[in-house]
């Protein structure tokens, strides 16, 4: 029942990210306005769908959280990105940057939804039955949200400053590169409290299940390698004063790290993490 | 030659290079680099397994680099210790200066000259403005400081000056983390123990090392269970515990994965199981119509009567698919690799032949589980604590304490009324700063009203 729900939220968000980029073509605010509706729409199914998911989960009488496999993380990876696009930055989601957040949530659940994923809902294994599984999960993915959106400003900042044209003409759908920095900023320092905070429950959790709170397996590793990135990014412009272009590129760079630690680390290092294969 | 080279000055140099914002960026992105490495290359083999896998040369110059064991290797370690360095200096340099700060009384030198952001206009009227004024800059801005300058009435503010310790507690935060994890790699240690349910040891298995080390108790495995969920996939893995001294149970408990179960500063998680045979195993092994009754040790090569074939038991189960009792064979006869097969209790009707010609059937077998446990202990995990605890509060201070000026100017205007001009700035949370600002704006404006 809820994959039905799902399939509705992935067509609206790909509506919406149609909308978002014509809107930002032709310069439409009205269509803008209704694109941007419609992702609230869907994020409202979205939650619905995993509410829903859940209960179901306990109708089977294994009762857990939907965040437990690879198809779970995906549903909720997207879930998270409106999430934060919508509570946090929700004046900024328009035009292309919103486009682009639209077409990523609408790309996580496509990627769900695709055979070869196994949407079951199966029982929690011993191993993740701890009450650290959903908060750990939940500032994971809040933490990759909030650095999708970065690198979604970042790359807007890196297009508009390689247009020839130096200054804007009226009604310009890309925000001006202060502002694009300024959300660079803001974004990565919300990404960076989650990361660290998903670092720290997990390192909890570790104790308890594995017996160390880190032993460099290599999610942990790719995590803290991420972390480390965008570190240097902040004391780059909090202490050195590192702003636009460069600041720009690190964060492209701490997104490519971020993807790693979330695909490149399931598919290709083998370790304690293995649950999403 | 000039001064510059004196030995003072360049030990001045060092010094603050050792704890420059460049370096601890240089160390940062590193750390980084050597972490990726260590998830690239595979971790904690042997010296052959990178000779064969690299290839002499490569293979050679990466055990060499100690890129095997990245992370204990002491090149990592000395980066660590840098950083560890470059935090300690960088931040008692800096804290003097901040903790002026955060003290200091507002000085209104300082604040006058902030960018203008607001002006508005009060009416004259018969009552003092300033009661009225002091009461709605506190409500928004919080305390305030008067400030009087002639006919000129200046109210400072400085909002989120706690901010500045953030950076300082996150940093207290990293050296106790890291520092946590130098003292568990120096004073800490893990083992590892195997007990047969009934059994009782009184020592530890250390994972590369040939003795093992003793403990002053002995811990006893009184039952170990796998509980399933309704469909039979595992839900739990309990081992019972006790722990004797002097022939005496003093403490009893039941580690769980994700439960452990501490005892003497130990910890003991439940690792892993096995089954292990509880008496004898017989089996009936026949050659043509020759059958003879025959007990075979578990994990041992036996020869069989004759002296051609051998066996032996690589594993048991205590119930294999739903068949009941099972063992898996290695069955050499002859030259040739030997055959490996289950032979189980009671075989259902199509289950596959056994290559021959002796033929087993299994008599006899009772089995209990074994539990495998891994005994760990860290004297650093409360510094890291301490590390993650603190970090929470050092986030807050520093990336969501905004911190602004605020300097608001009270003066007499022409007509008889009164001009308020509001200067502030907030460098690094101008939303928060705008907001604040909206709210300064209607209430001042509201508060003109009569």
């Amino acid at each position: 029942m809820s994959a039905h729900l799902l399939g509705l939220v992935t067509i609206i968000y790909f509506a919406a990210a149609l909308f978002l980029l014509i809107g930002a073509i032709f310069h439409r605010p009205r269509l803008e306005g209704l694109a941007r509706g419609a992702l609230v729409l869907g994020w409202g199914g979205h939650t619905g769908a995993l509410l829903y998911r859940w209960i179901e989960s306990y109708q089977l009488g294994i009762g857990h959280a939907p965040l437990s496999n690879f198809y779970e993380s995906l549903i909720f990876c997207s879930w998270s990105l409106v999430c934060i696009a919508c509570l946090v930055f929700w004046r900024q989601i328009r035009s292309y940057l919103g486009a682009l957040i639209a077409t990523l949530a609408f790309l996580l659940l496509a990627y769900a939804s695709l055979g070869g994923i196994d949407s079951q809902i199966t029982p929690l294994i011993p191993a993740l039955r701890s009450n650290w599984l959903e908060i750990h999960v939940i500032t994971c993915f809040l933490s990759y949200a909030a650095f999708a959106l970065g690198f979604g400003a970042a790359l807007l900042y890196l297009i508009r400053t390689r247009q020839s044209r130096p200054h804007s003409c009226k009604g310009d759908p890309l925000p001006p590169p202060a502002e694009l920095d300024r959300l660079i900023y803001r974004t990565i320092m919300i990404g960076f409290f989650m990361l660290t905070l998903g670092i720290l429950t997990g390192a909890v959790w570790a104790e308890a299940a594995w017996g160390s709170y880190w032993s460099w397996d290599p999610k942990e590793t790719w995590s803290l390698i991420t972390w480390l990135i965008y570190a240097a990014l902040l004391h780059a412009r909090l202490v050195r004063g590192w702003q636009g272009k460069r600041i720009a590129l690190l964060a492209v760079v701490g997104f490519l790290a971020v993807l790693f630690t979330y695909f490149g680390v399931s598919f290709l290092l083998p370790g304690l993490h293995a649950y999403l294969t | 030659m000039t001064a510059d080279q004196s030995p003072q000055n360049l030990l001045q140099k060092w010094w603050s290079n050792l704890s420059s914002i460049r370096l601890a960026l240089i160390l940062l992105l590193l750390l980084a680099g050597a972490s990726l490495i260590g998830t690239l290359l595979p971790q904690g083999e042997k010296y052959a397994f990178y000779l064969s896998r690299f290839g002499p040369r490569l293979g050679k110059l990466i055990w060499w680099l100690g890129l095997g064991t990245v992370y204990q290797s002491p090149w990592f370690l000395a980066l660590l210790g840098l950083l560890l360095v470059n935090l300690i200096v960088c931040s008692s340099r800096r804290l003097p200066d901040t903790l002026r700060r955060v003290k200091q009384p507002l000085q209104l030198d300082r604040y006058q000259n902030l960018p203008a952001r607001l002006e508005v206009h009060w009416p004259a009227e018969p009552t003092d403005p300033r009661p009225r004024l002091e009461s709605c800059l506190r409500q928004v801005l919080g305390p305030i400081k008067v400030h009087p300058e002639g006919e000129t009435h200046w109210y400072l503010s400085l909002r989120g000056r706690r901010g500045y310790l953030g950076p300082y507690l996150i940093h207290l935060s990293i050296v106790l983390i890291i520092l946590g994890g130098l003292i568990g790699m120096i004073w800490g240690f893990q083992g590892h123990v195997l007990i047969a349910e009934g059994d009782a040891v009184n020592h530890l298995d250390l994972p590369g090392h040939q003795e093992s080390r003793p403990l002053d108790f002995s811990v006893q495995l009184n039952k170990f269970q796998v509980l399933s969920y309704p469909d039979g996939t595992p839900r739990e893995y309990r081992s019972d515990l006790s722990f004797i001294q002097a022939g005496q149970e003093i403490f009893k408990g039941i580690s769980r994965v994700n439960e452990p179960l501490k005892f003497g500063g130990l910890t003991f998680y439940q690792a892993s199981y096995q089954t292990v045979p509880a008496g004898p195993i017989r089996l009936n092994v026949c050659h043509g119509n020759l059958c003879t009754p025959m007990e075979v040790p578990w994990r041992t090569k036996v020869d069989l009567p004759g002296g051609e074939a051998s066996v032996m038991i690589l594993r048991i189960e205590k119930d294999f698919q739903g068949l009941g009792p099972a063992l898996l064979m290695a069955y050499k006869n002859g030259p040739g690799h030997p055959a490996i097969f289950w032979v189980v209790q009671n075989p259902p009707e199509d289950m596959e032949d056994q290559p021959g010609p002796h033929r087993f059937t299994l008599a006899e077998m009772r089995t209990r589980y074994a539990s495998g446990l891994m005994v760990k202990k860290d004297p650093g995990v409360w510094w890291a604590y301490a590390g993650f605890i603190l970090l929470l509060p050092g986030f807050w201070l520093a990336f969501f304490t905004p911190r602004q000026r605020w300097a608001v100017a009270l003066q007499p205007d022409s007509p008889g009324g009164w001009r308020i001009q509001v200067n502030g700035s907030g460098v690094r949370h101008q939303e928060a700063f705008q907001r604040r600002l909206t709210r300064l704006q209607s209430r001042l404006e509201k508060g003109a009203g009569p």
